[in-house]
């Protein structure tokens, strides 16, 4: 791969994080994480508390990609109809036809998606692994790129369902933001004063200059032995006693993804073991479901993952 | 102990010994207002840099389980500390194993004891086996270290506020340890909770009316009667238990507890709740029972969350046996800020006529209601109490 091209994508990427932070204060390091889940052709959920900036982030990264952008609010009554589009009888005609749902876009929010019942919830299943839907039996190819920026309340919050498994392991990370700083908060009442940054937020990329970053991400080197490195740390949150399910293969080949993109938003054409070490907690934590008796021992996820990254031996140059 | 009169009695010494030409006393005198100034400034700097810190293999267990206690004392600086005794405050009922603890002044606590003499930057760990032997809410510490200079003459104190909190879960045992039907303990009670028409559960197909919204109308069937029609829907379904647990075990307050009954209630409401959360129903609970030092009732309502069973059993590790008011009483208030669907499940170790009345009442009105007790001189009159799933538990 040339280190032209992924000094491109590096300049690329900064302006995208600029560009963000005209609106969102702070939280880098998240807009870095979905910058390489947008790479690597990922869907991200955000999880966090109501009023924390999910939905900003969300619209602002969105509007900095030049793409088609559609939000659905997930609410209880949402029918997967009104996700996926549907076939419409046109009494004139006597014919049906197809009325696209908000899911054909490029960017596409789902805001609170865990509001909606888990049967209509995945009605994103094919749409986000496929990147195409099926209605009334015809398949329509979506539009690319094609990035899910999903919203979620945690769980323990009144009115809102648990993700089916199938669908939250199609997330490539789940990022929370976390309250902002004393300063930070102070900056964000500043900022938003009197306008509303996102509305002035232009596009500082194109779709095809984004397809072209995600097709030469993957070609960023990754050595025999960080491949197995990855393997390892997911096989071993398999045989973990604390744990339920471990992550899946998808889990892995979004891993492996995840840390050539990284690899390239870092100026290299090689990836690190640092990079899976890094990428592990925010590619894995949502695949894992714990045990009853883990939890109520008052241990997290988070502390499960960081116990496998430390039991696995890191690959050390020969 | 040595203080500052000591140095105006060595000064009394030497001019007393330079009278009486004594070089004895002189020496003697001499020597001690050499040594008072290095032990008093040994003194000021003994506990500087000296820290303590325990380490809990586990900050949750059941009754039952052993955990591992490591404390450690560490000294940070180059002068060794001649001794230092650890005074830390432990619950009475959390003996180590291998340790006894010292009698304390404070009710139901004791101190677990050590004494070390330590070097520069060095450390001493000690290692305990903790049996957690009832269940309940500890404190471990704050802890007093006290020190002082080589030759004695000098204390210091240092009390290390650091608390850490180990939870004693209630024991959870399966159903049928407890008698009840493994599959289904509460029988008929289930009560369903309806929360909203659920779009994927569509029951059938109406005439259009204006106030419908578009995206419910049926395509094809449209197509095919020609007119509009709408899908109805059947609704999403909740399932709640809300435990009322009876911390009472005799009928009148004044006649004291029975400590060993209440433990028995404890742990069946907390198989109970266990039960409920493993298999998919939201799970609550109000007691009259109150947290520990406080007069406040436990309540925790029915929740999804998957570490709600935890918040359920951190109530029921802490709940004492103070009764705050009668069970019935606390269903009389209770119940109306309770979902209608809910099913109230009474977990108790005595049956009164006045809790029964009560139960009646609720279920002439339409609540569901299961009764659990472990009241083995009650005899339950199945008539009266038709319509309440009854369960006498072993």
């Amino acid at each position: 791969m040339e280190l032209s091209t992924i000094a491109e994508i590096k300049t690329t990427a900064n302006k995208i994080r600029e560009n963000v932070g005209q609106v969102i204060v702070g939280k880098s390091q998240v807009v870095d994480l979905a910058l390489v889940a947008l790479l690597c052709e990922g869907h991200i959920l955000f999880e966090d508390v109501p009023g924390i900036g999910k939905t900003t982030m969300a619209k602002a990264l969105a509007r900095s990609l030049g793409c088609s952008f559609r939000r659905i609010q997930f609410t209880p009554d949402l029918l997967p109809s009104d996700v996926t589009g549907l076939s419409v009888y046109n009494q004139k005609t006597q014919e049906f036809e197809y009325r696209p749902g908000p899911l054909m876009a490029q960017i596409v929010l789902a805001d609170e998606i865990n509001r909606a019942t888990p049967r209509t919830q995945s009605a994103l299943l094919e749409a986000m692994q496929e990147r195409q839907i099926t209605v009334d039996g015809a398949t329509k190819l979506l539009p690319r790129p094609f990035l899910v920026l999903a919203t979620q309340n945690p769980i323990e919050l009144e009115g809102t369902f648990p993700l089916p498994e199938a669908q939250i392991d199609r997330f490539c990370m789940k990022l929370a933001l976390g309250y902002p700083s004393e300063e930070e908060e102070g900056a964000i009442l500043l900022r938003f004063e009197r306008d509303e940054p996102l509305d002035a937020l232009q596009a500082v990329v194109g779709a095809d200059a984004i397809v072209g970053m995600q097709r030469a991400v993957r070609a960023v080197r990754v050595e025999a032995s960080v491949r197995a490195y990855i393997v390892s740390i997911v096989r071993a949150t398999r045989t973990h006693a604390s744990v339920e399910l471990g992550a899946s293969p998808r889990g892995s080949l979004y891993l492996y993804r995840a840390a050539q993109a990284l690899a390239a938003l870092r100026g290299r054409d090689f990836v690190l073991p640092d990079d899976i070490k890094y990428l592990a907690p925010f590619v894995l934590t949502h695949r894992l479901i714990i045990s009853a008796q883990t939890r109520l021992r008052g241990r997290d996820v988070n502390q499960i993952i960081q116990q496998v990254i430390d039991s696995v031996p890191v690959p050390v140059e020969q | 102990m040595f203080n500052e009169s000591w140095i105006r009695f060595a000064i009394l010494m030497i001019v007393f010994g330079a009278l009486l030409h004594e070089n004895a006393m002189i020496v003697l005198a001499a020597l001690l207002i050499t040594i008072i100034p290095v032990a008093w400034a040994w003194n000021r700097v003994a506990l500087w840099r000296v820290s303590y810190a325990r380490v809990l293999s586990e900050n949750r267990v059941f009754v039952g389980e052993t955990i591992d206690l490591s404390v450690r004392v560490t000294n940070r600086k180059i002068l060794p500390l001649a001794w230092v005794k650890i005074d830390d405050q432990f619950p009475l009922t959390l003996t180590p194993e291998n340790k006894k603890l010292a009698p304390s002044h404070l009710p139901l606590t004791a101190y677990l004891s050590q004494r070390a003499a330590l070097g520069w930057f060095e450390r001493a760990r000690w290692n305990y086996r903790l049996p957690c032997k009832r269940r309940g809410l500890y404190a471990l510490g704050p802890a007093r270290l006290r020190s002082g200079d080589l030759f004695g003459l000098f204390e210091r104190e240092r009390i290390i506020p650091h608390i850490d909190h180990l939870i004693v879960y209630p024991q959870v045992k399966p159903m049928e340890d407890w008698g009840l039907p493994p599959k289904d303990p509460l029988g008929e009670v289930k009560a369903r909770v309806p929360l909203f028409d659920d779009a994927t559960r569509p029951r059938g197909v109406r005439d259009y009316r204006p106030d419908d919204a578009p995206k419910h109308i049926h395509w094809r069937a449209t197509a095919r009667h020609g007119e509009l029609q709408v899908k109805i829907y059947d609704p999403t379904l909740s399932y709640q238990w809300v435990l009322f647990v009876n911390v009472a075990t005799f009928a009148q307050a004044w006649q004291g507890a029975n400590s060993e009954l209440l433990e028995r209630v404890i742990s069946l409401a907390a198989s109970i709740a266990n039960f409920g959360a493993e298999h998919g129903y939201a799970v609550g609970l109000v007691t009259n029972g109150t947290w520990p030092e406080s007069d406040q009732r436990l309540k925790i309502l029915p929740s999804r969350d998957p570490n709600h069973l935890r918040s359920v059993l951190e109530a029921l590790a802490a709940v004492t046996s103070f009764v705050t008011t009668p069970i019935e009483n606390l269903l009389r208030t209770e119940a109306p800020n309770l979902s209608w669907g809910a099913a109230l499940v009474i977990v108790t170790g005595i049956v009164t006529e006045e809790m029964l009345a009560e139960m009646l009442r609720l279920r002439r009105v339409g609540r569901r209601l299961a009764l659990i007790s472990l009241d083995e001189t009650w005899t339950p009159d199945e008539a009266e109490l038709e319509g309440i799933v009854v369960r006498q538990a072993k």
